[in-house]
């Protein structure tokens, strides 16, 4: 029950934000935020950062909630079948636009609207100490001179850490037999072990082991350096023009209204942009470069014509397959 | 669209499956062998009402939920239940299904708070 | 030695802070309670917590969420217990004695036994994190895909070691969750297999919704065939606490399940259901009458129980030593480090002794609360069995339904259990027993994964499985068991063939 100050208060907040957008009676309880990973995983950390900010900003909760499977395809339809009422969204990454070339299943990219633009996760390039391998130009070197010989563990095709190094293959000009691990933390492992010679995952899940000297990060695979891993190159610096990542964006199912959209994405901009959001997001390895729909939708568009070669090259492509390819 | 087998050194989906199953398949024979050589007990004979009771009140549950709410899909899946043993008469079992629909949205959607939609959507 | 003690007191010292205390036994007071539930798991729950836990101090709300993690391991058997409710895998096995123990009257001695079994392995096993913790992080390390290949092969033998009766059955059974198991997307391709279109099936059949009809349900629908408004289980309740000689017969079995689960608890995959397996098979096998097994023999409640509980405690050591999660609640602990600006590895042990060593004193701290709140709840347990089963019935069908949608708020899941309920009462039929199916099940999927990697690593050699030393060892256990097993029933087989 709402007592007449709080009201007060509720109305004098409302009235302090004159510039705010805002929508009749939105949102109307709490907002669910789908993720279609597991929970404990980054895209569900970061995820959960966000939903604890927004909801502060929205003054409603806001839950996440996993919907993990088939890759990524039965969370991303929850998000794009949802009712557009802008009480469900959802994040979306570059997975849901591999996704629906790899899965007839999978929601088409117009079943979504963007809202923002949370940052960017580069690729990496790691080695086992085992190999004896401690530049990537040594790494490259004994690629070609035993093609397929060096194995690298990363996501079954057409995963993530999968397409990283299927693209570094390609321009650095080498062949490497990768192996399939259900995820980061056994890729992690494999390479510890020395089960494989090189992983090709992010930097936040292998730099402790980096620092212990338990495996060697050759290069980065960003426009910079990573701030985790400072003194590691990137592969340009290396003299190679590759540049491939990760990115995560919040997304709404297609026909929200306007002026809620309006809402959502001038606080989720907010969230992004407040300084406290990013130190958190940071000590838990997430470098926030916040941008708005604008900034989202041209992620979308871009990753949508790099991606697909990739995947059309490997034999990847299943379903919605491009006229004229 | 069949499934690729592969080979050894790169096997593709189809390989493992195909491989369990000729052992399911060889097991089986040697099973009908060793049923036909020795001679042993018949099953025990069937109950169809339990088996067919239990089983449509569950997928009574699957069937309702999204369409009538959890209160109203609990007492009719409670209320079946209830009959499939047919210990109870129908009141009692109204009033045993009664109950169950107040403990579970207790302990579902109050204690728990999951989100289930309680009444039907209107 | 005289580090590992300053350590320790450095250790309890934080673990025993009034706050620390209060957040561990939050902790196991909610891993009971979604232990007892089937559906919701440590998984979600932790999930859940997460965002409560941003205004605590990082060791703090550490603490509380490994609480939930292994409270839910001792909730678990309870319902494997009293209705024959396995809600997560290790308890597949407590069912087995654990529920012909309450159709006899001995719930409550089951329960007890469950718990204390727990407790003990609890303990040990924090102790041995605490003695031996990096060194033996190192071990899983040595574990390649065909290593884990033997193991599984060797887990999948000690199911038909545990089943009672035909021996081709219970390898049919496996066989069968095996197949069961290939159901989903295949890992490695990402093609759809066996799943008819399903979407829902693309993840693979859940592990709840099977057991829930397997065991569950078809043993409501064979009780309801056999009685008119008799009751199944016994009304008498029989003493709640052990007598001295059922501790004395079941004390040996919870230290040999102990041993078994720390070492399996250590490996990824499977860890704590091969160790359950396992740990119940070896009981079988060393027991002066194996024939008193699924029949409510205290050892095959006592060592399953104790072993995943050691393994449930012992997976914490390649997370805290290494940050290596064995498995996907590891992860979630990994991704709960993170969200609290902890980067997870072997440089936390000296960079942050007391998150540590603090975390490790609460194990102990929170396995002695578990045991105290857990032994006087057994009373209310067995209170539930006296209500008359025309009642009971249908709470356990709405429970089971209510529980499997939670899961992954699915409808089509209870359709499945609704469809292995039927199948359930059909193996009750045939004399084939559910629980290799299950473990067959589980292990399935681990089994091809590391089965293609192990051959695509060895350009299809299959002689890798006996070059390893590790693969070859647990080969030749699995192969010498499966031996053990089949000589008597082939011999027994001829000399019936014999006199016919």
């Amino acid at each position: 029950m709402m007592n007449r100050r709080s009201i007060l208060a509720l109305t004098a907040s409302t009235l302090a934000a004159p510039r705010m957008a805002r929508a009749a009676g939105f949102p109307e309880g709490p907002v669910t935020l789908i993720v279609a990973w597991p929970a404990g995983g980054g895209s569900d950390v970061s995820m959960r950062l966000v939903a604890e900010a927004l909801s502060r900003r929205l003054g409603v909760p806001v839950l996440v909630e996993n919907r993990p499977g088939a890759a990524g395809t039965i969370g991303h339809r929850a998000i794009a079948t949802a009712r557009p009422d802008g009480q469900t969204i959802g994040m979306f990454s570059q997975d849901a636009i591999t996704a629906q070339y790899g899965n007839a299943n999978a929601p088409a990219l117009t079943e979504f609207v963007p809202l923002g633009f949370f940052g960017e996760e580069p690729g990496s390039l790691q080695v086992h100490p085992g190999t004896g391998i401690t530049t990537l130009a040594e790494y490259i070197a004994r690629a070609k001179a035993a093609p397929g010989k060096l194995r690298n563990g990363g996501n079954p095709a057409p995963g993530a850490s999968f397409l990283y190094m299927a693209y570094y293959e390609r321009k650095l000009d080498i062949r490497v037999t990768k192996v399939a691990y259900a995820g980061y933390a056994p890729t992690v492992t494999a390479v510890l072990s020395g089960e494989v010679d090189s992983g090709s995952v992010p930097v936040p899940d292998v730099i402790e082991h980096h620092n212990a000297g338990r495996l060697r990060l050759l290069a980065v695979s960003g426009a910079e350096r990573h701030f985790m891993a400072p003194n590691v190159p990137t592969f340009r610096e290396l003299g190679h023009d590759v540049v491939i990542g990760g990115w995560r964006s919040l997304a709404a199912p297609a026909g929200v209204p306007a002026d809620r959209l309006a809402v959502l994405r001038e606080n989720l901009l907010a969230v992004f942009k407040d300084t406290e959001f990013q130190t958190k997001a940071r000590h838990a390895g997430f470098a926030v470069t916040p941008g708005d729909h604008a900034r989202t939708a041209a992620a979308w568009v871009e990753a949508d014509t790099s991606i697909y070669p990739i995947m059309d090259e490997l034999g990847l492509i299943k379903a919605r397959r491009k006229q004229g390819t | 669209m069949p499934l690729e087998s592969g080979t050894a050194g790169a096997m593709e989906a189809g390989y493992y499956p195909r491989l369990v199953c000729a052992l399911v398949v060889a097991l089986g024979c040697l099973t009908v062998l060793s049923g036909v050589l020795q001679k042993g007990e018949l099953p025990e004979t069937w109950h169809w009402w339990p088996l067919v009771m239990v089983s449509a009140s569950a997928v009574a549950f699957a069937a309702l939920l999204d369409m009538a709410g959890f209160a109203i899909t609990l007492f009719v899946v409670a209320l079946l239940a209830s009959l499939a043993g047919r210990l109870l008469n129908i009141w009692r079992a109204a009033v045993l299904a009664g109950v169950l629909v107040m403990l579970n949205i207790a302990l579902f959607i109050y204690a728990l708070g999951l989100p289930l939609r309680l009444w039907p959507r209107i | 030695m005289h580090d590992l003690i300053s350590n320790l007191a450095m250790g309890f010292g934080v673990a025993l802070s009034l706050q620390n205390i209060g957040l561990c036994f939050i902790g196991c007071v909610l891993g009971t309670a979604i232990g007892v539930l089937p559906g919701i798991g440590p998984l979600p729950t932790v999930a859940m917590l997460l965002p409560f836990t941003f205004a605590l101090d990082p060791t703090g709300a550490l603490i509380m969420l490994a609480g939930v993690f292994y409270g839910a391991q001792y909730g678990g058997s309870t319902t494997a217990i009293l209705a024959r409710l396995p809600g997560e895998t290790s308890s597949v096995v407590t069912c087995l004695d654990g529920y012909a123990m309450a159709l006899k009257g001995q719930a409550g001695t089951a329960l007890a036994i469950a718990a204390i079994g727990s407790v003990f392995a609890g303990i040990a096993t924090t102790l041995l994190i605490a003695a031996a913790g990096p060194p033996l992080a190192d071990v899983a390390l040595l574990f390649q895909s065909a290593d884990y290949v033997a193991v599984m092969l060797l887990g999948l033998v000690s199911a038909v070691v545990m089943a009672h009766g035909s021996v081709l059955k219970a390898l049919l059974m496996i066989l069968l969750g095996l197949l069961l198991g290939t159901v989903g997307t295949d890992v490695a391709s990402g093609d759809y297999r066996l799943t008819m279109g399903l979407d829902m099936l693309a993840d693979g059949l859940g592990f709840v919704p099977i057991s829930m009809g397997l065991f569950g349900l078809a043993e409501i629908m064979v009780n309801l065939e056999t009685m008119a408004g008799r009751t199944a289980i016994a009304k008498k309740v029989g003493s709640l606490w052990p007598s001295r000689a059922v501790l004395r017969q079941a004390f040996p079995a919870m230290l040999r399940g102990t041993a078994i689960g720390a070492a399996f608890g250590i490996l990824p995959g499977g860890g704590p259901t091969i160790a359950a397996f396992s740990a119940y098979s070896v009981e079988k096998k060393v027991a002066r009458d194996p024939s008193r097994f699924g029949q409510g023999a205290v050892e095959g409640v006592a060592a399953p129980e104790a072993a995943n509980n050691a393994a449930t405690q012992s997976c914490f050591i390649p997370m805290l030593c290494l940050g290596i999660p064995p498995n996907a609640l590891m992860a979630l602990m990994v991704g709960a480090m993170m969200v609290h600006g902890i980067q997870p590895g072997p440089s936390i042990i000296t960079k942050q002794p007391e998150l540590f060593w603090g975390m490790i004193a609460s194990m102990a701290v929170g396995n002695i609360i578990l045991v105290i709140l857990n032994l006087p709840l057994i009373g209310i347990w067995v209170k539930l069995l006296q209500v008359p089963y025309a009642y009971l019935f249908p709470a356990i069908i709405v429970f089971c339904a209510v529980g499997t949608y939670t899961v992954d708020s699915s409808t089509g899941d209870v359709v499945l259990m609704a469809i292995f309920g039927v199948l359930g009462y059909v193996f009750r039929k045939l004399d084939c027993e559910p629980a290799p199916l299950m473990l067959g099940l589980v292990l399935g999927p681990l089994l091809e994964e590391n089965f293609r990697r192990a051959m695509v690593l060895s350009d299809g050699n299959a002689m890798v499985f006996l070059q390893r030393p590790i693969s070859l060892g647990f080969l030749i256990v699995a192969a010498l068991l499966l031996a053990a097993v089949l000589l008597p029933s082939i011999r027994r087989g001829r000399q019936e063939a014999f006199r016919e």
